[in-house]
This record gives structure tokens, sequence and C-alpha cells, in this order.
């Protein structure tokens, strides 16, 4: 039945305008995918939201950033640093926690990873110091601190020999692999950086000076 | 007048930042309507054909299409991507604080074709090896162009002309100021570094900045100065560019740290 001007200021219940708030703060995610998302939510079984809750509690209590590459993992250290088969001589700096996965996913590369959590970029105002370049020199260093719970692994752990700067091939990335080199250099380590060139499937006539110039000092024997 | 719905131009990128799926938003000093932001679409996937042609200190002529908020670039080609500049720590380093300053000076759609000419041929200077005079140059003649131009002949106090050693550069007052105004009682707020930042200016450093305000770079160039003058030089600045900014300017900071790396 109508009775006029509620006084209620609110005629949605609570709980529904609770999910749509915490819905809200996700990046990406504007007040309409918010409502929309909670009524759908609400027409879930309570099974799928308990399995989504869990998942998301899960993320929060069991997934960290690992102590020795910085990456996001459940275990500490993470499965990539404590695999017995990878070349413990060869490391690859990567910015995001996302470029392991897309290295990964190739398969190509057996080394261990290091990850800066970021990239040089001073007009945003992102210096050197707050990416984690003195974990990685630490690292690098003979009298680096020993793996946590994995003794073991340590006592045959061979030095780094090489660093990989596998950065954008953007002006950050560039910016971030050379202040990067001029670190590690004198540390006597190898430091080499991915190849720069034409992409799979891509066109000379659109590639730009810089991708063409690199291309050239890398053409190799065919 | 109705404004044609795809337009041509030419610019530098001052800068970008991500944004969505694979875009950026590209902050752009363009030939016809000065500063502008635009949003490039796809950028950041590997077979992008603008990707390689708008990274941030390139020049570029530009095809770009209205949009309701944002223009959107539909096509672009590299007309000067001072690859010199961009091999070297230093070399990224001074041109970002080109492109910083032009950013955090301008407004939006306002056109400054002289801007553009200034940074492109900083740019060109930096790219033929040339190295921190020409980031003097490039502030001085942006400064001058925007109206912000210090006095450094005369008193900004009582106007009479500044004669040798007797003098200190006031950020505030926007210029030099004779001994006998800075010593005044009525002007001891000049002195009150925090907000009125006051400090002495070598006769050297004067001279020099007296050249740079009159000289095109290519006479500017061939100036020796030495470690102590392009210094303080660089200080005075930095100072007085802070100081109408409000904020540092981080490339400043990050051409410290590379000049001098150390480990964080």
């Amino acid at each position: 039945m109508d009775s006029g001007p509620s006084k209620n200021p609110t005629p949605v219940a609570p709980p529904v305008i609770n999910l749509i708030e915490e819905l809200n703060k996700l990046p990406g995610i504007g007040p309409k995918t918010a409502q929309r998302l909670t009524y759908h939510i609400v027409r879930i079984t309570t099974e799928e939201a308990r399995s989504l809750t869990d998942s998301i509690l899960a993320i929060k209590e069991q997934v960290s950033l690992c102590t020795v590459c910085l990456n996001i993992t459940d275990r500490n250290p993470c499965s990539i640093c404590t695999d017995v088969t990878r070349d413990r001589s060869i490391l690859c700096a990567v910015e995001q926690p996302l470029d392991v996965l897309t290295l990964e996913r190739t398969g190509i590369f057996k080394g261990l990873y290091h990850v800066l959590h970021g990239v040089i970029s001073p007009m945003n105002g992102f210096g050197p110091e707050d990416l984690k370049i003195r974990e990685l020199i630490t690292r690098l260093q003979p009298s680096k601190p020993p793996l946590e719970g994995s003794s073991e692994l340590e006592e045959n752990t061979p030095a780094i020999e090489e660093v990989v700067l596998a950065t954008n091939p953007n002006l950050e990335g560039e910016a971030t692999a050379m202040y990067l080199q001029r670190l590690l250099t004198p540390l006597g380590v190898r430091v080499t950086r991915l190849a720069r060139g034409l992409p799979t499937g891509g066109e000379l006539e659109y590639a730009d000076e810089m991708t063409i110039i690199r291309a050239f000092q890398g053409r190799q024997e065919f | 007048m109705q404004r044609p719905r795809i337009y041509k131009t030419e610019a530098v990128i001052l800068k970008q930042v991500p944004i969505g799926e694979a875009d950026r938003i590209l902050t752009l000093f363009t030939a016809s309507s000065g500063k502008i932001k635009a949003v490039a679409k796809g950028i950041r996937r590997p077979k992008s054909r603008i990707g390689g042609h708008l990274e941030p200190l390139s020049h570029c002529r530009l095809m770009l299409a209205r949009g309701r908020s944002l223009d959107v670039i539909s096509s672009a080609e590299t007309i000067h991507s001072f690859p010199k500049v961009k091999e070297q720590l230093e070399g990224i380093a001074r041109g970002l604080i080109c492109v910083e300053l032009v950013d955090a000076f301008t407004a939006e759609e306002q056109t400054n074709i002289e801007i553009l000419h200034l940074l492109i041929e900083s740019l060109e200077w930096l790219e033929s090896g040339e190295q921190d005079l020409v980031i003097r140059f490039f502030e001085f003649h942006l400064l001058q162009n925007l109206g912000y131009m210090p006095e450094l002949h005369y008193c900004v106090i009582c106007r009479s002309a500044i004669t040798p050693n007797q003098h200190a550069f006031s950020s505030s007052m926007g210029g030099t100021i004779c001994f006998s105004c800075l010593h005044s009682q009525k002007n001891t707020v000049l002195w009150d570094s925090m907000r009125n930042p006051t400090f002495p200016i070598s006769l050297n450093a004067l001279k020099v900045l007296r050249f740079i305000q009159r000289t095109p770079y290519r006479e500017l160039r061939t100036l020796h100065l030495d470690d102590r003058v392009a210094g303080e030089l660089e200080r005075l600045t930095h100072r007085y560019i802070s100081y109408l900014l409000e904020r540092q300017i981080k490339s400043v900071k990050f051409l410290e740290k590379v000049k001098l790396p150390h480990i964080y």
C-alpha cells in the first residue's frame, strides 16, 4: 500500500546499500555496475556467495609477497624461488607480478625473477627510491642472507651471474633498465636486456624510428 | 564556428598515464591548441601501430578525432624521436625537465607556438650532445615567454641600477635587489626565507644570466662555465622556479640522482 512520502530515507535494505558501496570502491566499477553486481549476488545461492567471500578472504590471508623475489605468492618463498630445477645463476628483473605470469606462460626462461613493483617515471612522481632496487642489490651481493626455511637449497646455490632486464621497452622502462645497469655492472654481474625489434604480425610500414634502429642493430644470421 | 571533427597537428609528447585495458592518456603540447590531453587507444599492445610513435619526448605528426571529453589519436608518425637523448639516463632526465616545466607552466588549450619551438629546439640541442646549459637556456626562455623573466639589471624595489657585488636575488620580488634596499629596515621580510626566498648571487652568475636572457643558443653554447658558476645558476633557477610553481620539480631531483646513482 502506498502511504505517501516515506519517512525512511533509504527504501533499500542497508545490507544491499553496504554491498553496493563496497563494490563501488573497486577499480573500474562504477555505481551502476555495483548495483547490477549486488542484485546478481542477491540472486545467487548461499554456496556460491560463500565461495566468493572465501576466495576474497583467502587472498588476504594466504597471499603475500615472496621475501626473495617479491612476487605475489601463497608460499614463502614462492614456488619459483624454491624450485630446485630452475637455474639459480640467472635473474630476470620485471616491473610487475603480472609480467612474471606472462614470461612463465612462454616457458622460455628457467631462471629466477625479481619484481621491481614499478618503474622510474619522474613525470608521474615515481623515482628510483620507490622501486624494490635495494632488495635486488641485496640478492646479488655475495653475503646475501639465506632463504628462510630452505637451508638445504642454499648450500649449493651458485651466485647470480646474470641479470636480465625485462622492463617494458618504453621511455620509463628504458630509464629503469639504464639506471639498474649502472648500479649492477660495478657488482661484477652480467647485465643483459631483452631484445627490441619488430613484433610478430606487425608491419614495417608502421614501425617507429627507434624500433627500426633497434631491429637493425639486433639483426641476426638467418 | 564548427570545429572539424578530425584535425591534424604536430606535437611533443609531455607525459603519459596508463588507463583501462591497453590505453594511455597522453599530455601533448600541440602546434594547433597548445597543451591538450588525448587518448591513445590500444597503445600498450606490442602491435599497436601508433605506440612507438608516441613516447614522451618525441616530436610527432598526429591526426586526432574530437571526443566528448578527450580527443582520440587516430594516427601518429614520428618527426623526430631524439634517439640519442633517450639513449642516456642524463639525456632522459634533462629532456624530462623540459617537458615537466612545459606541463607545469602552461594551461590547457592555450596556443603558444613559441613554446613548442623552444621545446623542440632544446631537445635538438640535447640530441646534438649539449648538456646542462641547454636546460638553463630552455628555462630562462620559457620564463621569458610566460612573463616570469626575472629583472637582472635594476633593483626591483628602488629601480636603481645594480652595482657589482652589491646585490642579492629575491624569488618573490622577481629579480635582483640592491644592498641598500635589502638592508633597509622596512624590507626585513626579504630575509624570511620561508615566504620570500632571497639569496646572494655572484657577479659572474648574474652576468651569465643576462647573457642567457638575450642570446640564441647557437652563440650561448660557446660559453664555458666553471662548475661553481654552473652549480650556482642551477640552484638559483630551480629555487626561483620552485617558488613560482610552489612545488619541487621532480625531474630535477631525478637528474641529481642519476648523476650520482646510489642504492635504495
